[in-house]
């Protein structure tokens, strides 16, 4: 089951604009979970996403995340694959033995109670963790047959070499954070951005890769975990975990903002850049959350 | 009458026809559960070319225990307010992929089963919304026992007036906690939605119009529904022995009209057409209250008020069972 949904805050109180707790509400039930920020990374990642959510080893549900009005409702230009490639890389899909149908007399999602639902949700852990793999033969497989290769399928690291600051992001708000860094740069800072494509299954080795060794990481959430840990962003919350173990600890902000569809500019980025980078040189962070242009 | 297959007519041949049990061992529903019966005869009538989708009810949690699935049919839960899009989605799914040559083109029924809370309460608008997809074969069967029998007995708008169940106790300040009406489902379901070809209503007890019913329902095309009344031995308070008696007293009395709606044309089956008929007199809706602890708190006043509303039904209303609507009396028009 593959589901495309156009990310929107949460009633109440009503907004029509881009929020990602819509999604983030299934993350712990079993779904995998992928961010996109174009148009043909929504369409290329249908594609993939149905490759992996029917792959006999994943059979789990996917939902792709893409921003409510500011990619769901503005005009891309997009290449449409032909079919015979499309067929080329989807092959139909096989039920085998679990077709509801007379010839195959089975009862399918039985009430298990205590007796197994611990073994059904291991065999849920193990497509989880095999999903990771069927992610990655998908997106070879997909450079080869449409000829777009999106390198590493779980992020998209954008001059994050030899970088001090690295911001953090999913969906839309990698635009205006790349033109910030391609400014910042620029004028000689060393800063640098990591897109994360797949929450679920979360990019542990990547993000301890290239986050373990900066200065300061920050994340923009544009979503809340309301009484997290430290009181912050889910994937704040998420990376600060996946960086626990790893050799070398950066400083971690979080950054809240553009919630409900509020807009991100490039200025926006740089303001919360210099922030960053005001903690790289203090060598401390002061206010490990901030809630960015909020109105008190 | 639009549909031509061979219905029961005696006991003898409802043993003859359905010999093959679809609906088998290994559930775990109580004793003199009459909705296990109603699926066991669903069951025979559907045949083995059949997909039933189970809302979650009494009748998912106690007939799908892993490994003990009491179904000889293919299977499939749905949430317990998703039946009429499961059923919809079934049905199209079948259709498209016979006519893509992915499957043998035959016909094969598909029934989805819920509850009253599942059906008349919490899915009621997937339920009505799918009764207008009218390219798809499928009949919904609402197994109603007046409440909801798995989680201990709460009260759904199915239950009937004056019920105790354990959302509506009877207490010293307020005696009838369950003062709505009972919603008449079947005809809801007729009236509103013109296009469905079949709507009945049913009881266990009368396994002979069942049986009959449910067959016509798969037979004559479209969307269907059938609802029937299933004593519930726990849920409304008598022996488990007496099951089938209380369903029989629920008709006898007038406070469940068999009938059957079948290309506009409506017809009181069975007992209740030798009621309409004047062939057997209703028996007083006391016979029937005062057999079950659910009422056991009912004065004589409340028993005259579910009387009058019973005899209101079947001497004024626009069709008796069905149109909740009356004409100037006397009625009929003279």
């Amino acid at each position: 089951m593959v589901a495309l949904i156009g990310n929107r805050a949460l009633d109440d109180p009503g907004a029509y604009g881009v929020e990602h707790n819509d999604a983030l509400m299934v993350r712990d039930v079993g779904w995998l979970l992928v961010w996109v920020d174009t148009a043909q990374e929504a369409l290329d990642t249908t594609l993939i996403a149905y490759r992996v959510a029917e792959d006999p080893r994943v059979m789990l549900p996917v939902g792709i995340s893409m921003d409510g009005a500011f990619l769901t409702h503005s005009e891309h230009v997009f290449k449409i694959p032909p079919k015979s490639k499309v067929q080329k890389f989807l092959p139909p899909y096989d039920l085998g033995n679990r077709k509801l149908h007379p010839s195959n007399v089975i009862s399918v999602a039985p009430q298990v109670n205590e007796d197994w639902v611990t073994e059904l949700r291991k065999q849920m852990d193990e497509a989880m963790k095999n999903a990771r793999k069927v992610i990655e033969e998908a997106y070879r497989d997909f450079a080869k047959i449409f000829g777009r290769d999106y390198g590493n399928p779980f992020i998209e690291p954008y001059m994050v070499e030899d970088a001090d600051v690295v911001m953090v992001g999913m969906g839309t708000v990698s635009k205006p954070i790349k033109e910030a860094v391609r400014r910042l740069r620029a004028k000689g800072e060393r800063v640098g951005f990591l897109r994360i494509r797949w929450f679920r299954p979360f990019p542990t080795e990547d993000i301890i890769r290239y986050l373990s060794g900066v200065k300061v990481v920050a994340v923009v959430d544009r979503d809340y975990s309301f009484g997290s840990p430290f009181d912050g962003g889910a994937v704040f919350t998420e990376i600060r975990s996946a960086l626990y173990e790893a050799e070398h600890r950066p400083l971690m902000m979080n950054f809240i903002g553009g919630l409900g569809g509020r807009e991100i500019s490039y200025n926006d980025a740089i303001n919360m850049f210099n922030m960053a980078l005001d903690a790289a040189r203090k060598g401390m962070v002061e206010q490990r959350v901030i809630w960015y242009g909020v109105r008190e | 009458m639009t549909i031509s297959i061979k219905l029961a007519r005696t006991v003898k041949d409802l043993l003859q026809m359905a010999q093959t049990e679809y609906f088998d061992a290994g559930h775990r529903t109580c004793q003199g559960c009459e909705s296990a019966m109603v699926l066991r005869w669903v069951a025979k009538a559907a045949g083995p070319n059949t997909i039933v989708i189970g809302a979650t009810g009494c009748m998912y949690v106690a007939n799908t225990t892993y490994y003990t699935t009491a179904w000889a049919l293919p299977w499939i839960h749905t949430q317990l307010s998703g039946t009429g899009s499961a059923v919809v989605g079934t049905a199209a799914a079948l259709k498209a992929l016979m006519e893509k040559g992915k499957l043998p083109n035959e016909k094969i029924n598909v029934i989805g089963i819920c509850g009253d809370l599942g059906c008349a309460d919490a899915g009621l608008s997937e339920v009505s919304n799918a009764l207008t997809h009218t390219k798809y074969n499928f009949l919904i069967l609402m197994y109603d026992n007046e409440s909801s029998a798995n989680t201990d007995i709460q009260e759904t708008t199915m239950t009937p007036y004056g019920a105790l169940t354990t959302f509506s106790p009877s207490g010293k300040q307020v005696r009838i906690m369950k003062y709505r009406w009972k919603k008449n489902m079947a005809a809801m379901m007729a009236v509103g939605h013109p296009e469905v070809r079949y709507v009945a209503t049913a009881i266990a007890a009368d396994p002979i119009d069942l049986y009959n019913k449910v067959r016509k329902a798969l037979e004559i095309g479209g969307p269907t529904f059938i609802h029937t009344l299933d004593p519930c031995p726990k849920g409304w308070g008598f022996d488990p022995k007496y099951s089938h008696e209380i369903g029989k007293l629920a008709v006898e009395t007038g406070i469940w009209p068999l009938f059957e709606i079948e290309d506009g044309k409506f017809k009181l089956t069975s007992t209740s057409a030798r009621i309409a008929s004047g062939e057997i007199k209703r028996k007083p809706v006391k016979e029937y209250l005062r057999r079950q602890t659910r009422f056991k708190h009912l004065t004589d006043e409340d028993i005259e008020y579910i009387q009058r509303k019973v005899d209101e039904m079947w001497e004024k209303w626009l069709i008796p069972g069905l149109i909740p609507l009356m004409k100037e009396l006397p009625y009929p028009e003279q």
